[in-house]
């Protein structure tokens, strides 16, 4: 009998394609339909989605196109897949079938934190602060794969956090004896992601464990603490967790850069629920 | 002020902020601070691409938002695990901070 | 008209051949029949045909053989083979034993055995031109596309790519294959995107073709330009890229500043009275390509000349 851990992975290695948002595919469809959409609009759309990010990128660091972990961000995916094969990948994507406050929730979360960490790379003039965005897109894409592939464990795990007031990555510990970080790290590998999108993923609530992408770890770690704080999105717990000592010193910030960040992501999450809310409206039938 | 999106602009609401024709602060002003809105200049807004704006007050309750007091309790809330820590205290200062601003109580509502 | 396509027959079933040997040549294929086995293999490498028939239905090793050296060989396992199987078998054939390009099953379907021969020397034409690293169509299509395009108001372009041979000695082969597939991909895609479409090739080594209407050449080549910017920047350091170069060790153990990978773009529009054949554009753009390098950047050139006098050159050099 398979332990948890090797399971989780054997499920991993299976996983070709995970669902997402009704309305993305509904707003795509229709964008693709639309010959005068240009490609700076798809793009925009697909990166704000984890799971049509992670696809397309998957594609183009496969061993088809040869680009071998090489491809970090959607905007170079499409210069190089091309608009009509990006287009194909993303209509031809599965949708969650039951469409409920979580589902929403994480989306909302997931480009929460790539604001937020775009806006921190930026603002401390940090080297490539759109494959840190697009690191922290996917930071917890593993909560996914628990959703979709581990209904039962999923189901649980909810139980656990609201009777025991813990943290999604606490119950997940104690349930599955691994974590979504972990379980997306797997993932981002199975897939061949570029490393500099790995390490995030996998380190992004222990960033003392990251190595070659320190800086981009501490900043996803940072975001994500921002975005939990503000209560924006639903990542599964209400619990905003400590920002870790060695992410704070690794990227020099202080209080007053915090707060100034803070105001500027506050702003920018205005028009991210804007787009969220033009999402799902997109997804509403018309008559 | 309350910064909102501007599909729930309305006449009668008055700039809080100027907007700028780009991110550059070098740019030209396209509408400055203190103008009350009106229904053409929200349109020509709109088409210019604008997505929010910043207006005095609080006229509009966004989904999700309730009281000020509401707000800030659903943040303490947020921040239980982490209240013995002073740098995580004044990280939730900030927040208070900011949604005192957004919900208009300096501007007395 | 097309002259006639040749057929290998092999079976050795005496009615079914002559049934299909009549068949085909009812449908103006010529028909080469290989009755022994052990000449087959001889007669096709001496004399290749357009495609094989080989019926696997009889028991004999032999055919099976063929079949396999046939593939073997990466000179002649272009020939397209299709085979004949009974299909009661169809399932349980070891399909990895059977290196068929296609195959119909007994009692043969004419109609369908007509549309596989045609589908099969099609997609041989296809497959054969295409260079193999990038997967886009070589030399004998960019040459029949070059031709088609002559009189029309069109704009026949060549890239290459600046300093890649430093590049590749510096960073490898398997990185500048990398290179290769980004450029290929770029220049698909920027040209499949753009307003009218157009054609593009991979001639060899870091030398690409493209063809679009002359009204969008530069809109595309300035895209094309900007797009492999974004895309090699991940290749250098930030540092190496703020200074414009990078240090490598050249083939005599020297260090050279090597500069960054750049494109040179050499456009020769078609409707000009002075292209009057394919080898006068290809000419043309020889010269281009030098003037394009003298700039040490990424750049376009383009011809615009109308008569032979070199005085009254006029050669518009589009800097991005």
């Amino acid at each position: 009998m398979d332990d948890k851990r090797t399971e989780i992975r054997r499920i991993i290695k299976d996983t070709k394609s995970l669902p997402t948002l009704p309305g993305v595919i509904a707003k795509l469809g229709s964008m693709a339909e639309n010959n005068a959409i240009s490609v700076h609009e798809m793009a925009r759309v697909v990166s704000s989605d984890q799971v049509l990010s992670a696809k397309v990128l998957r594609l183009v660091n496969s061993a088809f196109y040869g680009f071998s972990g090489r491809v970090s961000t959607v905007s170079n995916a499409l210069i190089l897949l091309g608009v009509n094969v990006v287009k194909s990948l993303a209509i031809s994507s599965s949708i969650f079938e039951i469409m409920e406050k979580n589902v929403v929730g994480l989306w909302e979360h997931s480009m929460g934190v790539a604001v937020a960490a775009n806006v921190m790379a930026k603002r401390l003039k940090l080297p490539e602060p759109e494959e840190t965005s697009t690191a922290a897109l996917l930071h917890d894409i593993g909560k996914v794969i628990i959703k979709i592939k581990l209904q039962e464990d999923f189901d649980h795990l909810t139980t656990l956090i609201s009777n025991k007031g813990l943290m999604m990555i606490e119950a997940e510990r104690e349930l599955l004896e691994t974590d979504h970080a972990e379980i997306g790290e797997w993932l981002a590998q199975t897939w061949l992601l570029p490393e500099k999108l790995i390490e995030p993923i996998a380190c992004h609530h222990n960033v003392e464990k990251s190595v070659v992408h320190q800086s981009k770890t501490a900043v996803v770690h940072v975001a994500d603490v921002l975005i939990k704080a503000s209560g924006f999105g639903f990542s599964g717990d209400d619990l905003v967790p400590m920002i870790q000592p060695v992410a704070w010193n690794r990227l020099g910030l202080t209080e007053a850069i915090l707060e100034s960040v803070i105001e500027e992501v506050e702003d920018k999450l205005v028009e991210v629920k804007n787009f969220s809310l033009e999402i799902q409206s997109s997804d509403e039938p018309k008559t | 002020m309350q910064n909102i999106p501007i599909t729930l602009a309305a006449p009668g609401m008055i700039m809080a902020k100027e907007i700028k024709a780009s991110d550059d602060p070098a740019s030209m002003t396209v509408c400055g601070k203190g103008v009350k809105l009106s229904e053409s200049l929200i349109d020509r807004l709109r088409q210019m691409g604008i997505q929010s704006l910043f207006v005095e007050g609080h006229p509009i309750a966004l989904e999700g938002e309730t009281t000020l007091e509401e707000m800030l309790a659903a943040l303490d809330k947020r921040f239980i695990r982490v209240a013995g820590d002073p740098l995580m205290v004044k990280i939730k200062g900030m927040y208070v901070r900011h949604i005192q601003r957004s919900m208009g109580a300096a501007d007395g509502r | 008209m097309n002259p006639k396509r040749r057929i290998a027959l092999l079976s050795s079933n005496p009615d079914l051949h002559a049934h299909l040997e009549l068949r085909l040549q009812s449908k103006a294929y010529q028909v080469v029949s290989l009755p022994d086995p052990s000449q087959v293999l001889g007669f096709i490498f001496s004399d290749p045909p357009d495609i094989v028939i080989i019926d696997l239905s009889s028991p004999d090793a032999r055919f099976h053989a063929v079949l396999k050296d046939l593939k073997d060989d990466s000179y002649f396992s272009v020939i397209p083979v299709i085979g004949l199987i009974n299909g009661s078998e169809a399932d349980s054939l070891e399909w990895d034993q059977f290196p068929f390009d296609d195959f119909v099953s007994l009692p043969i379907n004419y109609p369908e055995l007509f549309s596989r021969i045609r589908l099969s020397l099609q997609r041989i034409q296809r497959i054969f031109d295409n260079n193999p690293l990038t997967k886009l169509p070589g030399n004998t299509s960019i040459q029949q596309a070059i031709e088609r395009s002559l009189g029309k108001p069109l704009a026949v372009c060549y890239i290459d790519i600046n300093d890649f041979k430093p590049y590749n000695d510096t960073y490898g082969f398997s990185r500048g294959d990398e290179v290769l597939r980004m450029v290929a991909r770029i220049m698909s895609n920027t040209v499949k995107e753009s307003k009218d479409g157009g054609f593009v090739g991979h001639i060899g080594g870091d030398d690409f073709v493209f063809i679009v209407p002359h009204a969008q050449v530069e809109q595309v080549c300035t895209t094309m330009i900007a797009n492999f910017n974004i895309i090699v920047s991940d290749l250098f350091g930030e540092e190496d890229k703020a200074r414009g170069y990078y240090v490598a060790k050249d083939r005599k153990g020297e260090a050279q500043q090597i500069p960054l990978l750049g494109i040179s773009i050499a456009v020769v529009p078609t409707d000009n009275p002075l292209m009057q054949h394919a080898g006068k554009v290809v000419e043309v753009a020889a010269e281009l390509k030098k003037v394009a390098k003298k700039s040490g950047k990424s750049c376009y050139v383009v011809d615009r000349r109308r008569t032979p006098r070199w005085n009254n050159a006029v050669v518009d050099l589009g800097k991005v």
